[in-house]
Order: C-alpha cells, then structure tokens, then sequence
C-alpha cells in the first residue's frame, strides 16, 4: 500500500548499452521510488558505473528508455532534481584551487541557472549542506588538503546544496580505509532516514550495502538477482555466488 | 624621466592595449592551465602568425587579420578534437606546424616586410595603432564579459566536467565558447608580447598565483595582479633600455614565478619544523 503511494523518480526500462563490440548492459529494468536507498552491486566489470551513466543520461542506450520524474530523459530539464558524486571523488586533481566552500556552491549552479549569478540563498544553502555533513568549519580550506574521507563529505555536501529529490553515487568508498568507510555509510543512512532523500548507490561491496540500503540488485551485464534486505538475508550465500560467481549450475 | 615616458603617445597606445592584455590573459588562462591545455595558446599564436603574415601581404590590419584567422582556426581544432578522429594533441600539432607552414610560404611571398615582422614575432609597443587600441579595447572588454557570464559554468566545467554535464550545463557550446575566447586573447596580445612568447604571458602569471594555494577567486586576483605588474614594469624597462617588449616582460614573469616559489618552499620548510 505504502509503495503505491509513493511516486516513481527513475524509471529505466530494458536498457541495452554497447560501448562497440558485445553489450555491456543487456535488457535492464528498474523503478526507484521516492524514499528509496537502491544499492546497485556486482563484481569489477559488470557494467554497474555504465547502468548509473545511462540513468544520468551520460551514455545513450542501444535499447531502452528512460524517465526521470515521469519526463523522457530526452525532455527532462529539472536537472538541479538530481544530485551525483562521482567515482572520481578520490581521484581528482588534489591541487586544483579550490575551497570546500567553492565545491559546495557548484551543487547550486544547476538550480541557479545559466547567467545568472549566485545569491545570498545559494550562500544559505551551502552553509546548510556543510554543516549538514559536518564540514562547515572546514569552509575556507583547500579541498587537496583534507583528507579522503571528508573529501567525500564535501562531495556529498555539494550534491545536497542543490536540495535534490535524489543522489547517485558511483562507487564513492573506494580507496577509503574502513572506519571512513563505515561513518560514510552511517551518514548515508542518516540522509536517507531522518531526510527521506533516495539514494541509488552503486558498489561492488554487496555485504555491506546489504546492511544499508532497502533495495539490493545485483547486476552483471543484466539484473541477476532484486531484493530486500530480509531477503538478501535468507539466501545472501546464494546471491554472492551469483554476484561473483554466476549461476551454480543445474543438476538433473 | 617617467613623466617623459607617459608623454608619448606610442607608449600611451602601448600601455593602453597592454593593459587590456594583461587583465585578460589570466582570465583564459587559469582555465586553459587547469584543463592541462595551455598548449593550445601556442598553438593558436602560430595560427595567428598566418593572419598577419596574410594582413601583410594584402595590405590589411595584420592584428585584425590574426583575429579572423585564430578564431576560424580554434573552432576547427575544437571540431577535430571532438570528432576524436585525432588524439587532442595531435590535433594541436596538426594545426601548430600547418599554420606555421603557411605563414612561412606568405611571408616568402611578401619580401622587404622583414623589420615588420620582427616587431610581431616578438612584441613591440611601436606597432601598436590607434586602430589597435581601439580592436583590443572593445574586443578585451567582450572576452571579460564572457567569461564573467559563464563564470561559474567554467569552474564547474574545469573542476569536474561530469559533473557539470549532470547539472544540465551545455558543456559542448560552453567549451566553444571558451576556445574562441582563446583565440581572441591570443590574437589580442600580438602587438605586446609577440607570436613567439603570447603562451608565456597566458600561462606564467597563473603558474605563479597556483603556487600561493588559494581559493579560486583569490587565485585569478594574483595573476591579474602579476600580469599587470609584470606587463607595466616590462614595458617600462624596455622602453628606457631598449629592450623587446615581451622579452622583458616574459623575463618578469619569470622571475616572480621563481621568487614565489622559492617563498612559498621556505614557508613549508618552516611550517614543516
């Protein structure tokens, strides 16, 4: 009952992608939900990162379409809706000149508009997300002199300025020691939870995304497994096998 | 003896136009260094080198026909370097040595135009006209404006160009925009600086406001502030000691990039103790 009530946001619809030989992703379907924490796993090379840049209209598909809040991607313009950190969140140029405070304004600029400079609003909003996340002291600081994990909160801070309806995250743990790791999935929990802010995060870590998210789907070029948690619970041996694995085979 | 210097109306043509250069160099620069493509400010000083071998031979503003021609010349390498039929790079060689090719085949054409082109192979402010001035006025005035207007749509573009694109920010005309741009800067600061050194004037003064480690606002102040003192003093000493214009500019610039450096590597090592 409570699924029915609640709008769709992302509707992907039998995407098939190729980057030229043989299909990367072949006939993947999924409904995200307002509210929504969708982990997206499976092993290196399985076409995860692609899924997400399909979904972001990075990629174009062979097949498929897609709808962001209802609209065609091809019509859809209310970018500032969509919030994204990137995989290269720990891979950027450490000495780009830039403060934490100029990273989180640049999740303004898509709400703002073209032309149009930022305002006293935009200044508010940042100092929102910053504080939101923990960082606001930080403001004035190079974002090359923090270290990788409150490089991912600033990242996560500039996604929240634009107040989206949704983030999509590309694999954003990687490269992160693990006590980093875990205060970033507990902040993550806590933005989707006490905010009601859907997540999409897509990893290759499926036992600990297991824990977080409320929708697991394991995909290796196409969907192999969708679930909950509970049920990810009962059979999670059977799934990872399937994640890293591929299907056990039949025995007759 | 200063007062004499400002009483000339050569070297008041020649401050005026320099001074537009030096605001404006930095303000493409800080973007084109960035995005690791500070080449393409040689490679269209070459192109440039066409147009005004080409403005020679017909009897046209050489400065006016390097403006025409750089800008034809910038959207072409940006249309080959998306088209990735060639690696970015070679794109810029292709069009660095062909340019370079050409100019040499025009100026062969037109002899007896030799202590010309000495003054816009290396910079000198004798050549400036008043047509110049007014050229590098209206059309610095406009590269500033640009830049201001799509200000915060380059930063974002420069600092994570994916992430521009997820925002809905038109990614493809902003970066043609900013090459043609380019090109209008590189075209402006021939009578300064020169054909053989304009990259010089793009890329030093950002190089040394990089090393201070600051916000990017503050960044772009100091290489304006670099630029203008670097362009003002140079033309200054050129001037009284009958030096090249860029020559002694570019030597400024090369030496407060290195003070700044060596500075900024005292500061760590005491920070550091």
């Amino acid at each position: 009952m409570h699924a029915l009530t609640r709008h769709t946001l992302i509707d992907a619809r039998h995407i098939s992608f190729s980057y030229g030989e043989g299909e990367v992703l072949h006939d993947i379907s999924l409904s995200v939900c307002a509210g929504d924490y969708v982990g997206i796993v499976g092993p290196n090379g399985a076409g995860k990162s692609t899924f997400l840049r399909v979904m972001l209209g990075l990629l174009t598909p062979l097949q498929g379409n897609i709808a962001l809040f209802n609209e065609p991607i091809q019509e859809f313009r209310e970018w500032w809706r969509i919030g994204y950190v990137p995989q290269k969140v720990t891979n950027f140029d450490i000495n780009f000149p830039v403060t934490v405070e100029e990273v989180a304004l640049m999740g303004r600029y898509a709400k703002r508009g073209m032309f149009k400079k930022v305002t006293i609003e935009d200044r508010r909003q940042v100092e929102a997300a910053l504080t939101k996340i923990g960082m606001w002291e930080y403001r004035n600081r190079l974002i090359g002199d923090l270290s990788g994990g409150q490089q991912q909160r600033v990242f996560i801070a500039r996604a929240l300025a634009g107040q989206p309806e949704i983030i999509f995250l590309d694999e954003p743990t990687t490269g992160i020691d693990e006590v980093t790791r875990n205060e970033f999935y507990a902040l993550l929990k806590h933005l989707n939870t006490e905010f009601g802010l859907t997540l999409v995060l897509v990893s290759h870590d499926l036992e600990k995304v297991a824990e977080e998210a409320s929708h697991i789907v394991v995909i290796d070029r196409t969907v192999m497994w969708a679930g909950s948690p509970q049920e990810f619970a009962q059979e999670g041996h059977r799934i990872h096998h399937l994640a890293y694995h591929g299907p056990e085979p039949h025995h007759s | 003896m200063i007062v004499s210097f400002f009483h000339y109306g050569f070297i008041m043509r020649g401050l005026e136009a320099g001074m537009v250069v030096a605001l404006v160099a930095p303000l493409i620069g800080i973007f084109l260094v960035l995005r690791r493509y500070s080449l393409i400010a040689d490679t269209l000083s070459h192109v440039s080198l066409s147009g005004i071998a080409l403005g020679m031979l017909l009897g046209i503003n050489p400065v006016l026909a390097a403006i025409v021609f750089t800008v034809i010349a910038s959207l072409g390498i940006e249309r080959l370097r998306m088209s990735k039929k060639v690696y970015g790079e070679s794109a810029l060689a292709l069009f660095l040595s062909g340019s370079l090719a050409f100019a040499i085949v025009l100026l062969s054409l037109a002899r007896g135009m030799n202590a010309n082109l000495f003054n816009y192979l290396f910079g000198s402010i004798v050549t400036v006209t008043t047509t110049d001035v007014f050229t590098i006025t209206i059309l610095g005035a406009l590269v500033a404006a640009l830049v201001f207007l799509f200000y915060k749509e380059l930063v974002y573009i420069t600092f994570d160009e994916e992430s521009a694109l997820v925002a809905g920010i038109p990614v493809k005309s902003i970066n043609v925009v900013f090459i043609v741009l380019t090109a209008l800067t590189v075209a402006l600061s021939i009578p300064i600086v020169g054909v053989l050194l304009i990259a010089a004037l793009i890329v030093i003064p950002v190089l040394t406001a990089l090393q201070l480690r600051t916000s990017f606002v503050r960044t772009i102040f100091y290489a304006e502030l670099c630029s203008v003192c670097a362009v003002l003093l140079g033309m200054i000493i050129s001037f009284y000691a009958n030096l090249a214009t860029g020559g002694t500019i570019v030597l400024l610039m090369l030496g407060l990039f290195s003070a700044v450096l060596l500075v900024m590597k005292q500061r760590r090592q005491i920070g550091s103790q």
